[in-house]
């Protein structure tokens, strides 16, 4: 092989990203990865256990890991915490019962080691939904700005008409790209 | 003559259809067995391989304690690639492994990955000193992003008041009522019914999802549910539902009469009773057509319980409702009082 096969080979490889997709159960985080890949969204069941996606996005190898949301599973969530560049964080912006558990999971979340220095996009999912807590609203309500630890940023969508999908998911990957692949 | 030949074809026509259908109806037994035998052996192949994968981890962990201490950092390093790399075997995996399966290797993979880390800041203390090949990639420490000066997020876990009643759609602290929800009111909206005692609740028309939390003894009736279906802390109800999916948590003593067109997962339920849809109202058909579910489609007895890991045996805390113990006309239904 030669010098110039092994520097793109290593290039290749190190476009790759690993994304983790977490919140609450019903959050809709398998829709989102779904939807992002161009697949049927009317069949998505709870996620027992959890999905993995490899994407290609504007020529960066994505590994998307979405994990299940429920009480019990969310032991398993340090499962994947290794070696994450980015996580996504789903909001049910309409389920306004459930946004303070949500807060606090996440907060949680972020105190752990392993995930350090990754960067944090927060999805307010369900925009399409009247009644529904609009990004600022969500800033406030889930203390993001205390954040300092982590990069982050709060985009609105709907997974179900996709709007504003790709935007969050860019700002995530120009976010990335900037810290890990300075040498480009 | 034309006409006994013509009769002639015919029955060879027949016969021969006949002995088609007999030959495809042969293969397609044979093409069933060779699908049951392949998941089987996919199943096969898949504990194998990750026993094996398993126990290689395994051993290379005990290694790691007899090791010389400059080999340490690489060690670890490929003992976390491989962890990772067995979780996705897992992932890729995932179709046709069973639901205990999955909770299984979830365990091991949890039990490796800890012990990995154990292990880890146990014989390589001073693992931040060590030189590591990829330092472009491995993220940034803790102490590079002190952002604003700060290296913890100070947030006080304290509760917060949230602002529930904007835009509200539903009913909460209720007793001893009936209600009834127009289609106006609820087409594509988000519907609470929480803190209900002795209620009778009918939706008709779409909303696109309903949140249920803390109702004893209530009746809800609904008309088809674009999304979800998310209840909670249900006791003593009946619920007359058709939805996308149905997420059931901490409930018990409840009768579902139950479209779900993907399915229905329970966590922490007990006694909760199944049956098929069967409400019936004016425009029903329509509002099916209207929330986008599909009224041929209907998986009610699909239900994942997630406490119950052992798919063999049928979970313990759920069954399905019993023919003459269902109730078939719910306009003529009054809640037992008491
Ligand atoms: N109205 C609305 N419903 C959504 C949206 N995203 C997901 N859902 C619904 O929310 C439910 C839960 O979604 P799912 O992706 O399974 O959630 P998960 O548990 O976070 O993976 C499903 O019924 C989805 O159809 C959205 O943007 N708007
Ligand atoms: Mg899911």
């Amino acid at each position: 092989m030669g010098f110039l096969t092994v520097l793109r080979k290593m290039k290749q490889k190190e476009k790759e990203m690993r994304i983790l997709i977490l919140g609450l159960d019903n959050a809709g985080k398998t829709t989102i990865l779904k939807r992002f890949n161009g697949e049927e969204i009317d069949t998505i069941s709870p996620t027992l256990g959890f999905n993995i996606k490899t994407l290609e996005h504007r020529g960066y190898k994505l590994n998307m890991w979405d994990v299940g949301g429920q009480k019990s599973l969310r032991s398993y969530w340090r499962n994947y915490f290794e070696c994450t560049d980015g996580l996504i964080w789903v909001v049910d912006s309409a389920d306004k019962r459930r946004l303070e558990d949500c807060r606090a999971e996440l907060h949680v979340l972020l105190k752990e080691e392993r995930l350090a220095g990754a960067t944090l996009l927060v999805f307010a999912n369900k925009q399409d939904l009247p009644g529904a807590c609009s990004s600022e609203e969500l800033k406030d309500i889930l203390e993001l700005e205390k954040i300092k630890t982590h990069h982050w940023q709060i985009v609105w969508c709907s997974a179900v008409t996709g709007q504003n999908l790709l935007s969050g998911i860019d700002w995530l990957i120009n976010d990335i790209a900037a810290r890990i692949f300075t040498l480009d | 003559m034309d006409f006994m030949q013509e009769r002639c074809d015919k029955i060879t026509n027949l016969l021969n259809r006949r002995e088609l259908e007999r030959k495809l109806d042969i293969e397609k037994k044979r093409e069933n067995k060779r699908q049951g035998l392949a998941e089987h052996e996919n199943i096969d192949f898949f504990e194998k391989t990750f026993t094996a994968k398993k126990l290689e981890i395994e051993n290379d962990l005990n290694s790691s304690l007899t090791m010389d201490s400059s080999k340490l950092a690489n060690h670890f390093d490929m003992i976390s690639k491989n962890i990772l790399n067995l979780q996705k075997y897992v992932a890729a995996s995932n179709l046709f492994l069973r639901t205990y399966d999955i909770k299984v290797c979830h365990q091991s993979l949890q039990e490796l990955s800890s012990k990995a880390r154990e292990l880890e800041e146990k014989v390589l203390p001073k693992k931040k000193f060590g030189f590591k090949k990829k330092t472009m990639k491995s993220p940034p420490k803790h102490e590079d992003i002190k952002l604003n000066g700060h290296a913890k997020d100070e947030v006080d876990f304290c509760r917060r008041f949230i602002n529930l009643n904007d835009n509200f759609c539903g009913y909460e602290n209720k007793i001893n009522e009936t209600l009834v929800l127009e289609n106006s009111k609820v087409f594509k909206k988000d519907v609470t019914l929480k803190d209900l005692e002795c209620c009778v609740i009918k939706i008709y028309g779409t909303p696109s999802t309903i949140h249920m939390n803390h109702l004893k003894n209530c009746l809800i009736l609904s008309g088809p549910v674009s999304t979800s279906i998310f209840a909670e802390n249900c006791t003593n109800c009946k619920l007359v539902i058709a939805c996308q999916q149905l997420r059931l948590h901490s409930s018990s003593d409840v009768h579902i009469y139950l479209h779900v067109t993907s399915r229905a997962i329970m966590e922490d339920c007990k006694r909760i009773l199944i049956a098929p849809y069967n409400y019936k109202y004016d425009g029903m058909e329509d509002d099916f057509i209207k929330s986008g579910l599909d009224i041929n489609t209907n998986n009610w007895t699909s239900i994942d319980d997630f406490n119950w890991l052992n798919t063999e045996i049928q979970s313990p805390n759920w069954n399905i409702l019993k023919e003459i113990e269902r109730v078939n006309d719910w306009n003529n239904f009054s809640l037992p009082s008491g």
